[in-house]
């Protein structure tokens, strides 16, 4: 048992402490601070909403290849509606929203998107989220290599 | 060079706010691919306590595995718990902060504003060949102190934490850093409450684009204190003791706090009988403030004299007095009166 201790005391002991800062053993550096720099962009900024029927999840952005206009509704978050992973939302809306497996090529848009998919996304009528490896994935345009012209499209 | 890495993912949740019980938070893991123009952004579905390998391969430019948990509501709100940078060059580092609330089993250690905490970092995979990238010689770290103000620290934006200090290491192994105390920032240091962060980031030949391998923190909890009003030192108490006030604040969240009295002049160590109505356990992610009010305590003075009452906190750093007061209980029945007789004439 003993009595706590007051500001005094520990302001006394930050003191001490201070000048035996364990980090002066090492090669103490003076640099710009990179933990403001790196910082991620927010989630929301780099996501799509899916929602429907109470429940919504997020997709990153990119990864939606086709959204039907009478189902552009469904991108809106339904205030209330519960987060659920993708995985979860997904087993739950079938009837409306399909999915397509990429390579890593085509969603780096080094590699053109086959035709059987551009098909798809031309006369689907149902929500199309590329994966990869089951898990959603933005896709960027394709860029055809340098000899073949500079025109983006997917 | 492309490596095929298998990047282990493993989803904790890292902030009181989230709590695993609490189904309005849902955790999102993203990796951002940074070799890409623009990134890509792939998602990796994880239980909220899981792990599962990642099978895309680490370019040399590296990927970026942000952990996220997002809150449910009028309009969902997202919360950065945690970010990793992994690329084929990059060393390997990780971070413990050991405490002695060893006692606390949630992700985040946590401490108290006076004690100290430790502080082990992890290094490997660093190279030292001349035609080595530099990015694969040393990697920084830093130190980031960061107080909540008067909030619990749920919606805090750790870029506006303040760099406390940096360093190189460019040895593979285990650094130990001891900490006396906190360092966060504080006109009242008993009063601190914060978070204390460190991390390691890769270190590149020009200093910029520096990525985040780790970062781990500890909360900060600050000394809880206590006021005993209703009686005074010195006060002479008669058969009716006045309606006693007990004020504690920021009880520490896994605590049991007590208001204890005894006859006598004050000595620590002394055990008492404890007021029923004013003593609190909690075992929860923050502190707790309460205000006790006892008025039917007379009873337990068992004799008139000298009497104790304070107020003791019981943690995992050890007993603690928080405040006191001494004073006479008098219930001596004193009568003044005159005895006289009467006689029939």
């Amino acid at each position: 048992m003993r009595d706590t201790v007051t500001h005094e005391q520990l302001s006394q002991r930050l003191r001490m402490s201070e000048q035996s800062d364990p980090m002066k053993e090492l090669q103490v550096i003076e640099e710009e601070d990179p933990a403001k720099a790196a910082q991620p962009e927010d989630l929301m900024a780099t996501s799509e909403v899916l929602s429907f029927n109470g429940i919504a999840t997020l997709v990153p952005k990119g990864s939606v290849l086709k959204m039907p206009a009478n189902l552009k509704n469904r991108t809106n978050y339904q205030a209330g509606a519960r987060l659920v992973p993708w995985n979860e939302f997904f087993a739950l809306n079938r009837g409306w929203i399909t999915t397509t497996e990429v390579t890593f090529e085509q969603a780096a848009g080094r590699e053109a998107l086959s035709d059987a998919l551009r098909k798809q996304i031309d006369e689907g009528f149902q929500v199309i989220v590329a994966t990869l490896r089951q898990g959603p994935i933005s896709v960027n345009p394709y860029t055809p290599p340098e000899e073949g012209g500079t025109t983006a499209s997917r | 060079m492309k490596t095929i890495a298998r990047i282990t993912l493993v989803a904790v949740l890292a902030a009181p706010l989230a709590s695993g019980q609490n189904p309005a938070y849902t955790n999102f893991i993203r990796q951002t691919v940074l070799d890409t123009s623009p990134p890509l952004y792939w998602d990796v579905s994880v239980p909220e306590n899981g792990e599962r390998l990642s099978p895309m391969a680490i370019n040399l430019a590296g990927s970026r595995y942000e952990l996220w948990t997002v809150k449910s509501g009028s309009a969902p709100q997202s919360y950065l718990l945690d970010v990793a940078y992994v690329s084929a060059y990059s060393p390997q580092a990780e971070i413990a902060i050991l405490t002695e609330d060893t006692e606390h089993t949630g992700p985040i250690p946590r401490t108290r504003a006076d004690r100290p905490f430790q502080v082990e970092v992890t290094v490997s995979g660093l190279l030292n060949g001349v035609l080595d990238p530099a990015a694969s010689k040393s990697v920084r770290l830093l130190r980031h102190v960061q107080s909540y103000g008067n909030t619990d620290g749920s919606d805090i934006d750790r870029t506006q934490a303040s760099l406390h200090s940096q360093a190189v290491i460019d040895k593979n192994g285990v650094t130990t850093l001891s900490y006396p105390l906190t360092g966060i920032p504080g006109a009242n240091r008993t009063q601190v409450r914060g978070e204390e962060r460190f991390s390691v980031f890769t270190r590149n030949n020009d200093g910029t684009n520096d990525q985040q391998i780790v970062s781990r923190y500890v909360q900060v909890w600050p000394l809880a204190d206590a006021s005993i009003s209703g009686i005074t030192d010195g006060q002479r108490v008669g058969f009716k003791a006045p309606t006693l006030t007990v004020s504690v604040n920021n009880l520490y969240p896994s605590s049991y706090t007590y208001t204890q009295l005894y006859k006598g002049a004050p000595a620590l160590g002394t055990e008492g009988v404890v007021i029923p109505s004013a003593q609190l356990q909690i075992d929860q992610a923050t502190p707790e403030d309460r205000v006790w009010t006892s008025q039917n305590y007379s009873s337990l003075f068992t004799e008139d004299g000298q009497w104790t009452i304070e107020v003791i906190t019981n943690t995992v750093f050890g007993s603690e007095r928080l405040a006191y007061v001494t004073f006479d209980i008098d219930r001596t029945l004193e009568v003044n009166g005159m005895v006289t007789t009467s006689e029939d004439s």
